[in-house]
């Protein structure tokens, strides 16, 4: 999936808090810091950029920013500002297929274990238990070491930690709406157990989830910054915002710019799923 | 209550367990990878084919678990110490011991010698840190919450979101680029020995810095909200109305009530913390368990790896413990 179809599904019309999003002044600066962002991403293959995979040998003697590199480059003479936005790119298309994937799994898990209770719910939630009682670093750290740093893995990674935290939330969810009428209702219609979770329940847990999504995504952001800082992002020469500031750190005495732009491409968009997050949180606390 | 503690303690066995398991899945899931990773990338095929055979690695992986616990339980012999294999691999407490963790294939040593050094390190770098963390944390988030809206109440939320949202290793980053490069103040790496002169603690500021202000910014939201919910009671309304001083509504009426929530929340961020010593001891090269992890991650130091996250599940679980027979101790509505 695109950096457009994750930004689509941000931005979704549900009616309800979404709507009323422009009221909240920190939603707001925090959506505009996420859309500065994905419209940079979905503008860089027509941005007049230098290859953001191609050194600049002669720019390397002062690596500092200059007309032709308006960041500088990096320490292996790539232009810092097109590896920054294509980096951004991989951010905003892995961060949100690993929550959608993540939540998919979650929403799951959560529905099944509200809607069946019993061994199923007994299963689901130890097993939920012990995954969110393993320190979460660690947990990436051993997962990615042993089955190999990727794009796709990564997503494996944060699917296997998020799920059980969303599960918990959906379960939570589904046991307080088990008892409303229109439950009562769509088992009196004789709905087919997947009708009554998927288009009864699920719909309804969508406030409280909504919130939890974008603070995810924020985790996830700094998941993947940090899994590239510990040399397990994305394989090389692929622009990865952690991984650039794992490789300019030892520089960073002599050019501190060169950690110090991606550190804060990263920071502003992390920043950004955090007020967005923050605002929806107090919308919906304002009802 | 004791049969509540029997209880909880038996289930934290149980998840111990079933989390080993899990992680024992992913480290020793392809047997061939094992003999290779214990023997380096040098060895013979024929050496890595022997040691195949000594240990068993054909059987099922739930045979190869339950060795592994007996090993770790002293019952069975750690099979990597048997001289007839020619590795050279000696443990003075002998091969048969209780938390016989096995031979760590990085440090050439017992995984006993290695491990809890690091911890020891970590726990003074965690320790600082949370004696950081608690004090400041706390007095941010009552002050914000006990008049919430005030401009007081915005700054320190908008200071606590902004630190939330600056991962370990960024801040690391930001703190190196003005403390070290551009002040001069600090070292930039903290080797816990003789670094070109700089002293033992000026070399922890840095890492006590970035795992502080990173989760107390995380905690003093927390405190923050459970105080701004408690002010808003008919009680606190009531303390006030009658004409107590401000002083005494919030020391002894608010914030006992308000500390409740944060309580469990502040001892469940020594978890949250274990997963920021990997990072922060990366940055600052510090000899701690975090970065001894990482690089048996990397390295592929299987009975390392199962150790240092046996160790810390087993903190994990532990703070999670305490934190839930807290809470009951403090909330006498979570009793019933």
């Amino acid at each position: 999936m695109s950096a457009s179809a994750a930004a689509e599904t941000a931005g979704r019309p549900t009616p309800g808090i979404l709507r009323r999003l422009p009221s909240s002044r920190v939603a707001m600066v925090g959506l505009t810091l996420v859309l500065i962002w994905v419209a940079l991403a979905l503008l860089a293959p027509v941005l007049p950029m230098p290859d953001p995979n191609k050194s600049d040998y002669a720019a390397m003697a002062t690596p500092f920013s200059s007309a032709k590199h308006w960041l500088g480059v990096d320490p292996l003479g790539r232009d810092l500002l097109a590896r920054i936005i294509w980096g951004g790119r991989t951010v905003l298309a892995v961060a949100p297929v690993a929550v959608l994937a993540a939540y998919s799994v979650g929403c799951a898990m959560g529905l099944l274990a509200g809607y069946y209770r019993g061994w199923v719910d007994v299963g689901l939630s130890r097993f939920s238990d012990v995954i969110l009682s393993f320190p979460v670093v660690v947990l990436y750290v051993i997962l990615i070491a042993n089955i190999g740093p990727s794009a796709l893995n990564i997503v494996v990674a944060v699917v296997l930690a998020s799920a059980p935290g969303i599960a918990r939330i959906v379960r939570g969810l589904v046991l307080s709406l088990m008892h409303q009428e229109f439950v009562a209702a769509a088992y009196l219609r004789r709905e087919s157990d997947v009708f009554v979770m998927l288009i009864e329940l699920l719909p309804n847990c969508r406030g409280p989830l909504i919130t939890d999504f974008c603070l995810r995504l924020g985790y996830t952001t700094i998941t993947i910054g940090t899994l590239g800082f510990l040399g397990l992002g994305l394989p090389p020469p692929n622009p990865d915002w952690g991984g650039m500031v794992k490789q300019a750190t030892s520089m960073i005495t002599v050019f501190p710019h060169m950690s110090l732009y991606p550190t804060m491409a990263l920071v502003s968009l992390i920043l950004g799923f955090n007020l967005l997050a923050d605002g929806l949180t107090e919308l919906s606390q304002a009802d | 209550m004791i049969r509540y503690l029997l209880r909880r303690g038996a289930e934290m066995l149980l998840t111990l367990l079933v989390a080993s398991f899990l992680v024992f899945l992913v480290t020793e899931f392809s047997p061939g990878n094992v003999a290779r990773k214990t023997l380096g990338a040098f060895a013979l095929q024929e050496q890595v084919d022997l040691l195949y055979d000594r240990l068993h690695l054909n059987d099922p992986l739930l045979v190869r678990y339950v060795r592994w616990v007996g090993v770790l339980t002293g019952i069975e012999a750690d099979p990597l110490q048997d001289p007839a294999l020619k590795l050279d691999f000696k443990d003075p407490r002998g091969d048969r011991y209780f938390g016989n963790f096995g031979y760590s294939t990085l440090f050439k040593a017992p995984v006993n010698d290695v491990l809890w050094d690091r911890l020891g390190n970590t726990a003074l770098l965690a320790g600082l840190a949370f004696a950081v963390i608690v004090p400041l944390s706390l007095l941010l988030g009552v002050l914000a919450g006990m008049r919430a809206g005030s401009t007081l109440d915005r700054v320190v939320s908008t200071i606590s979101i902004v630190m939330t949202s600056i991962p370990e290793f960024a801040l690391g980053v930001l703190l190196v680029a003005i403390f070290v490069v551009w002040l001069q103040w600090l070292p930039g790496t903290s080797p816990l020995k003789a670094n070109a002169g700089w002293p033992i603690w000026t070399q922890l500021c840095l890492p006590v810095a970035v795992l502080a202000l990173y989760d107390a910014g995380y905690v003093a939201r927390i405190v923050r909200a459970s105080m701004a919910e408690v002010m808003a009671k008919p009680y606190v309304r009531t303390a006030v109305l009658k004409g107590l001083p401000w002083r005494q509504v919030i020391l002894r009426h608010a914030l006992r009530n308000a500390m409740i929530a944060p309580f469990t929340v502040i001892l469940l961020q020594i978890n949250w913390l274990i997963g920021g010593v990997v990072v922060t001891e990366l940055v600052f090269a510090y000899p701690g368990f975090g970065r001894m992890l990482l690089e048996a991650s990397l390295f592929g130091d299987v009975s390392l790896i199962e150790a240092a996250t046996l160790v810390a599940l087993f903190v994990a679980t532990a703070t999670q413990l305490l934190s839930d027979v807290g809470y009951r101790l403090l909330d006498p509505q979570a009793r019933r």
